[in-house]
């Protein structure tokens, strides 16, 4: 977290499926990446606003491609920066050092 | 499954492409168009459809709530810290279900505030529907509906004499000290029996000496009543007995206000009537008996035992007794009144005896305000129910996005909750306001009134006001929301031009109702105030203004003779007029306006030598009697300070009725028998002056013949006083004659010192609270009304507008577009008319009682208010029929 940036849960699941998509990581394909992964029906808008987000973090660069065959507008495509990685693992490091060695208690004996 | 079917829901592209922008995100709609041919090709095209609609949902959510998150986190600390010492948890559904209306009333706030002239609207017409009922309410509850402030009140009866022979109650209805003392011995159905005698007194304290409302009380009536004093005891029967020490008990306020509260004041001596009375004890405050006026009471002994003293007697109910058995047993016992009539008693209950007939014009007031609530009901019903049409297609959307009916009628009785919450505050406010207002209109005539407040039971019934308004509120948008389940038509029919669609009876129904009820509420009220004009029409005759009137009780043994009296107010007049406020003074021997005519026989003598019987108003006067209240002298001279001979002034009335021909100036009147009883005999006195006729007794439509004589003449003891003043200078005046008075002689009590207006407004004082309180209902219906029309019309003129502007755009005339409107309105305003007329006519009889001069179907005061009621309808749909004829075509056919 070299400027003090500081991933979301939400934000990181995103910068993962970009990562994860490669080349073609355009907002329909993180999408598909993220709901098949989570096994939950994300939020579209959510997707979208959070790529932007990130952009303007610097933690993802975009590039507007080649007109689409679908026929609408050009899709853009995102690939991570080096600061989005740097971010990325601070985020994978935290949460391991928050893991390691833990047992969770039985929920049912918790009243 | 063709390719034709694989599009997404329209409107909600649209929704995605919109927040796509919002949102900077321009890409979100073309994804989510791709990813729902995806899905609709794995999971089916309803599924893809579906999770089209939640997308688009989710996207008016990132729109609309940037900080969505935070809010729910700020309300969730909030949560957090209501229960500190203990282990916080938050149930999680519970913190749903606030989550929920916290959004659901930041929601209702937005769009309340988004439309402030609808708001300020319901508003205005909720707090004054609910102010002024409650007002009322609260005053009907103290006065009639509370029981009395006494022990088991069910129980306490009043007994009333039952002339046995004549069969019909005694006159006064009060028994005499005999039947009370024979009753109170020989009856058994009452626990005990307790007796009263309103009187007043002149009580001198320090300073200043004035009369004091007060009343005698048995020994018995507070244990009657089941009050204690708050301080010392209460009347003994060793009290009553002749010989008994002169003992008094305070009112809480005659304590506060006399004596600051003082603790130590038992056993204090106060001089009543200029004798010493011992302060025994002091009542609770609150106690009002037999009114509230009553600021001192007196035990029995006070009272002279014959058969003209009068008392009313109250008695509780023994245990065992029903009220049918105790008039059963009353009717068969008869009272020996020391009289040679047989007698026996009957009872009324203490609660009906206290209020009178107050109850019935109380009931009928607060008829009129339901009224007036009912019209603001029907009113906040018809503005929810036009906005509910003008927000139908936000309702489609919503529901397109999938709001379920149940989310949006919550949504709804949510902001209607809202609007009813602080309507009621604003009710509350206005009948604190308008309860003040009230009392003050009729200070002095409401029995009870000392228990006029904001009472829990008058809370709720604003309470159920607020809601019944609410809940009527709530449900019309609500009914309306059924009508947008079909998501695609709804951008099409945003544009509000489905008036048409609209049932016009549904919004013209309670239109015509509230012209109607308004109609039937000003037809009432105008026939109080034509009633109240007639009466104050009928007290002129002489010049009230500037006049102020001065009567006082003078100490019996320091004025025994009329010479000393008469020397008193010579003195009185000679320092007032000396007085830069003063500018005349004169006198009479009887105030005006006590509603009773006084007749005496007098003899006109004819020329043949015999004489004629006349029944005249007789009233002595000082010699500036007609200059000082300005009474115009139509023939002859007014009376002088020195008559070499017996003189009098007639009126124009006596003059016409017995010298129809010729004058009467130089003819003579002879006093009657009972003017001679009463003064003695008198050689026949002259007519000197004829002067204009008065009402001085009564407010009676005829005037009655008049006969002033000369007040040094004869005289009748009692002495009042009138002073002109200069212009502005009444209060100075009044100021100047109470110190003046101090001066002279301390021990002069003032009974009576204000102007003549403020004289006139007391004795007119329960006409005048009918006529405003009923006139002010009728305004504010007449107001609420205007504000319906206007509201219908408007609504109307906005949903047909596109019609208007294509029939301008084929030719229309504006003046026919405007008389198309105007047209309208005016056949509401005439069913209305028509419809309250008819209930106007059937209700009229109710205030039959109450009229004076006017018929009850009188014909002047409906055609007045049906001309007021339909400038009001007309007036209403004006500025919406100027919008009609100014519709411009080209905006319309544009906007299609």
């Amino acid at each position: 977290m070299g400027q003090g940036e500081h991933l979301g849960e939400f934000e990181a699941l995103v910068l993962t499926a970009v990562i994860r998509v490669g080349q073609k990581a355009n907002g329909m394909a993180v999408y598909q990446e993220i709901e098949e992964r989570s096994g939950r029906e994300a939020s579209l808008p959510a997707i979208h606003v959070t790529l932007r987000r990130l952009e303007e973090k610097g933690l993802l660069a975009s590039v507007v491609g080649d007109t689409s065959p679908r026929g609408g507008r050009p899709r853009r495509f995102y690939r991570p920066t080096p600061a989005g990685v740097r971010a990325l693992r601070e985020f994978r490091a935290m949460w391991r050092n928050v893991w390691k060695g833990l047992e969770l208690p039985d929920p049912e004996t918790l009243s | 499954m063709s390719r034709r079917e694989l599009r997404p829901p329209v409107l909600s592209r649209r929704v995605l492409e919109w927040a796509g922008r919002r949102l900077q995100t321009p890409e979100l709609a073309d994804d989510a168009g791709e990813l729902f041919v995806a899905r609709a090709g794995n999971d089916g095209d309803r599924a893809a459809r579906r999770w089209y609609r939640r997308q688009a949902r989710a996207s008016v959510g990132r729109v609309l709530f940037p900080r969505g998150a935070q809010i729910r986190a700020r309300g969730a600390r909030e949560r957090l810290r209501a229960a500190p010492g203990r282990w916080r948890r938050c149930a999680p559904r519970h913190t749903r279900l606030l989550e929920m209306i916290i959004h659901d009333l930041h929601q209702a706030q937005r769009s309340l505030t988004a439309r402030p002239g609808w708001t300020v609207a319901v508003l205005l017409t909720l707090s004054l529907g609910i102010g002024a009922s409650s007002a009322v309410y609260s005053v009907v509850d103290a006065v009639v509906l509370r029981p009395l402030p006494y022990e088991e009140p069910e129980r306490l009866r009043v007994l009333t004499g039952w002339d046995v022979e004549r069969q019909r109650e005694l006159r006064p209805l009060e028994l005499s000290y005999p039947a009370w003392e024979d009753l109170r011995h020989r009856q058994d159905v009452f626990e005990r029996l307790g007796a009263y005698a309103p009187t007043w007194r002149v009580l001198t304290d320090g300073v200043t000496t004035e009369p004091v409302s007060a009343a005698v009380l048995s020994a018995s009536m507070l244990q009657v009543l089941g009050v204690e004093p708050r301080l010392g005891r209460g009347f003994a029967p060793a009290d009553d007995e002749p010989g008994a020490a002169s003992v008094v008990i305070l009112s809480h306020g005659a304590w506060q206000r006399r004596f600051a509260g003082d603790p130590q004041v038992l056993g204090r001596d106060i001089l009543v009537n200029h004798e010493p009375h011992r302060i025994v004890g002091v009542m609770p405050e609150g106690f009002a008996f037999p009114d509230p006026t009553r600021e001192l009471w007196l035990s029995l002994k006070t009272l002279p035992r014959g058969s003209g003293s009068f008392l009313t007697v109250v008695g509780r109910l023994a245990p065992d007794v029903t009220t049918e058995r105790a008039a059963a047993r009353l009717a068969t016992l008869e009272i020996d009144d020391g009289g040679n009539r047989r007698i026996t008693a009957r009872t009324t209950s203490l609660q009906a005896h206290t209020v009178g007939d107050v109850d019935r014009l109380l009931f009928l007031l607060l008829g009129a305000v339901g009224v007036v609530l009912l019209i603001a009901a029907v009113n906040v019903g018809g503005l929810m129910m036009s906005r509910a049409i003008s927000r139908r297609a936000e309702q489609r959307i919503r529901r397109a996005l999938g709001a379920s009916r149940a989310h949006l009628a919550r949504a709804a009785l949510v902001e209607s909750a809202l609007i009813a919450a602080a309507g009621s505050i604003g009710g509350l406010l206005l009948a604190v306001w308008f309860t003040d207002a009230m009392l003050s209109l009729r200070a002095e005539t409401l029995p009870r009134q000392g228990e006029i407040g904001l009472h829990p039971r008058v809370l709720l019934f604003t309470g159920l006001a607020a809601l019944g308004l609410a809940l009527a509120a709530g449900i019309a948008p609500f009914l309306d929301s059924r009508g947008g389940s079909g998501g695609g038509r709804a951008l099409t029919r945003a544009r509000g031009s489905d008036g048409g669609r609209v049932s016009s009876l549904r919004r013209s129904a309670p239109v015509v109702a509230q012209i109607a009820l308004t109609t039937v509420l000003l037809f009432g009220a105008g026939l109080l105030l034509r009633s109240l004009s007639e009466m104050l029409d009928l007290a002129r005759g002489f010049e009230r203004d500037g006049v102020v009137i001065l009567q006082t009780r003078l100490p019996q043994e320091r004025y025994p003779e009329h010479a000393d009296k008469r020397a008193l107010y010579d003195e009185i007049e000679e320092r007032l007029t000396a007085t830069p406020a003063v500018t005349s003074m004169a006198l009479a021997n009887r105030q005006p306006y006590l509603m009773m005519r006084v007749h005496q026989g007098v003899d006109v003598e004819r020329a043949s030598g015999e004489s004629e019987r006349a029944v005249v108003e007789v009233l002595a006067v000082s010699a500036g009697f007609f200059e000082t209240l300005r009474v115009p002298v139509l023939e002859g001279r007014p009376l002088r300070a020195v008559e070499p001979q017996p003189a009098v002034v007639i009126n124009r009335t006596m003059a016409r009725t017995y010298w129809p021909e010729g004058t009467a100036i130089g003819q003579r009147i002879r006093w009657g028998d009972g003017l001679r009883m009463q003064w003695g005999d008198a050689p026949p006195a002259t007519v000197v002056g004829i002067v204009a006729d008065t009402r001085w007794g009564d407010l009676q439509p005829e005037p009655a013949p008049q006969v002033y004589f000369a007040y040094d003449r004869r005289h009748d003891g009692d002495m009042v006083a009138f002073l002109r003043v200069q212009p502005g200078a009444a209060a100075e005046a009044i100021g100047t004659t109470r110190a003046l008075l101090r001066d002279i002689d301390p021990g002069i009590a003032v009974s009576e010192l204000g102007t003549l207006d403020d004289r006139l407004a007391r004795q007119i004082a329960d006409p005048r609270f009918r006529g405003a309180l009923l006139g002010t209902f009728a305004v504010m219906a007449l107001v609420l009304t205007f504000f319906g029309i206007f509201g219908v019309v408007w609504y109307t003129v906005a949903a047909s507008t596109r019609e208007l502007g294509v029939r301008k755009a084929l030719g229309a005339h504006p003046a026919r577009l405007l008389s198309t409107v105007l047209r309208r309105a005016g056949g509401l305003a005439f069913a209305g008319v028509i419809l309250g007329g008819i209930g106007a006519w059937w209700a009229a009889h109710l205030l039959d009682a109450y009229l004076f001069e006017v018929r009850p179907h009188d014909p002047w005061t409906f055609c007045a208010v049906a001309a007021l009621v339909a400038a009001t309808a007309i007036g209403a749909a004006l500025p919406p029929a100027w919008r009609a004829a100014r519709v411009d075509p080209m905006v319309v056919l544009d906007d299609s």
